[in-house]
């Protein structure tokens, strides 16, 4: 779900997006780790996830250092969830309400962190990134527009959403503390639900806020598959077109692979 | 694109007058949106493969690997 979806004044997207399995943004970690050698301790104990270089706040830097003229076009910085939902009711409200998530954050407070924007040298960029609000809020209301392009009923009220994570453990039933899951995507996470934010194994793994509507299970705690195992699914999908195995005897090829 | 195609599947078989919950999730190898009752119950649900240039990316790595192990002597 992190990433960068860099919008215009207007809601239009003023490049492609860079998606969370984008690379480029190790330049910004090696820089900030070449002045700060304890830096990615520090963005765990704050977030309580290991940077990605797709994580938004690397990506992004990224795009300043490389794509400065292009980025002034830039008035919002958005989650892909959010860049979906602001597809679906972006003129129905103040666009100043547009909401979106943004990694690496607050743990703590479950909200973006001002520190965490001064270690990539974006604070001053802060304008960019809108409020964050609750996943159970309703953010706004299908417009005309998008209800005649999506095949949607206009008025049809949309939610803030979540990201992937919490919402494959919720849907898999792991909805209160102490429940573990396995969610397969094209990411693998192995999580538990815990009832409060969890910064243990120190600098391994991956926390999640989960939705405050559920009392006790606020937070996912995830030692997500990394390295490899971020493009999962890709490989998979290359893997059964490759080699021409589908139904139950190429999956049991791929369980093997 | 990829969600239009989706939505569309979905959308012709809720042609029900109750409330449903519409979820998407747009994913780096599939995006998927399926319908659930208020009681949670999945009432639909449909898939359609994203089609990023990342995917790309990775398909045309995956393709110059296996050209090139092709190529490889076999004595090596």
């Amino acid at each position: 779900m992190v990433g960068v979806w860099p919008i215009d004044a207007k809601g239009r997207p003023v490049r492609q997006a860079v998606l969370v399995s984008d690379t480029r943004g190790q330049e910004a970690i090696d820089a900030t780790m070449a002045r700060d050698s304890q830096v990615l301790k520090r963005i765990f104990a704050n977030d309580g996830c290991v940077v990605e270089p797709g994580c938004t706040l690397p990506a992004l830097r990224w795009l300043f250092d490389h794509e400065p003229e292009t980025m002034t076009l830039a008035r919002w910085i958005l989650a892909c969830k959010d860049w979906l939902r602001f597809s679906l009711d972006r003129r129905d409200r103040d666009r100043r309400k547009t909401e979106a998530a943004v990694a690496p954050g607050d743990a703590r407070a479950r909200g973006r962190s001002i520190d965490m924007l001064r270690l990539f040298g974006l604070d001053a960029s802060i304008e960019l990134f809108p409020p964050v609000l609750v996943s159970e809020a309703v953010a706004g209301h299908v417009t005309a527009a998008a209800a005649s392009e999506r095949g949607l009923r206009a008025g049809t009220p949309v939610a803030v959403g979540a990201g992937d994570v919490p919402c494959c453990a919720l849907a898999s039933g792991a909805a209160d503390p102490g429940i573990a899951c396995t969610i397969l995507g094209t990411t693998l996470h192995n999580g538990l639900i815990v009832d409060r934010p969890v910064f243990e194994p120190f600098e391994l793994g991956l926390l999640r806020g989960c939705f405050r509507a559920m009392p006790g299970s606020a937070h996912i705690d995830c030692c997500a598959g990394r390295g490899g195992l971020i493009f999962l699914g890709s490989a998979f999908r290359w893997n059964r077109a490759r080699v021409r195995l589908d139904g139950d005897a190429g999956r049991a090829h791929l369980i093997a692979v | 694109m990829v969600l239009n195609v989706a939505l569309n599947r979905l959308l012709g078989v809720a042609l029900v007058q109750r409330p449903l919950i519409l979820g998407v999730d747009a994913g780096l190898t599939m995006t998927k949106a399926a319908l659930f009752d208020e009681e949670g119950r999945e009432v639909a649900a449909v898939s359609a493969r994203s089609e990023t240039s990342a995917a790309r990316a990775i398909r045309n790595v995956f393709t110059v690997a296996t050209q090139t192990a092709r190529m490889w002597p076999r004595s090596v």
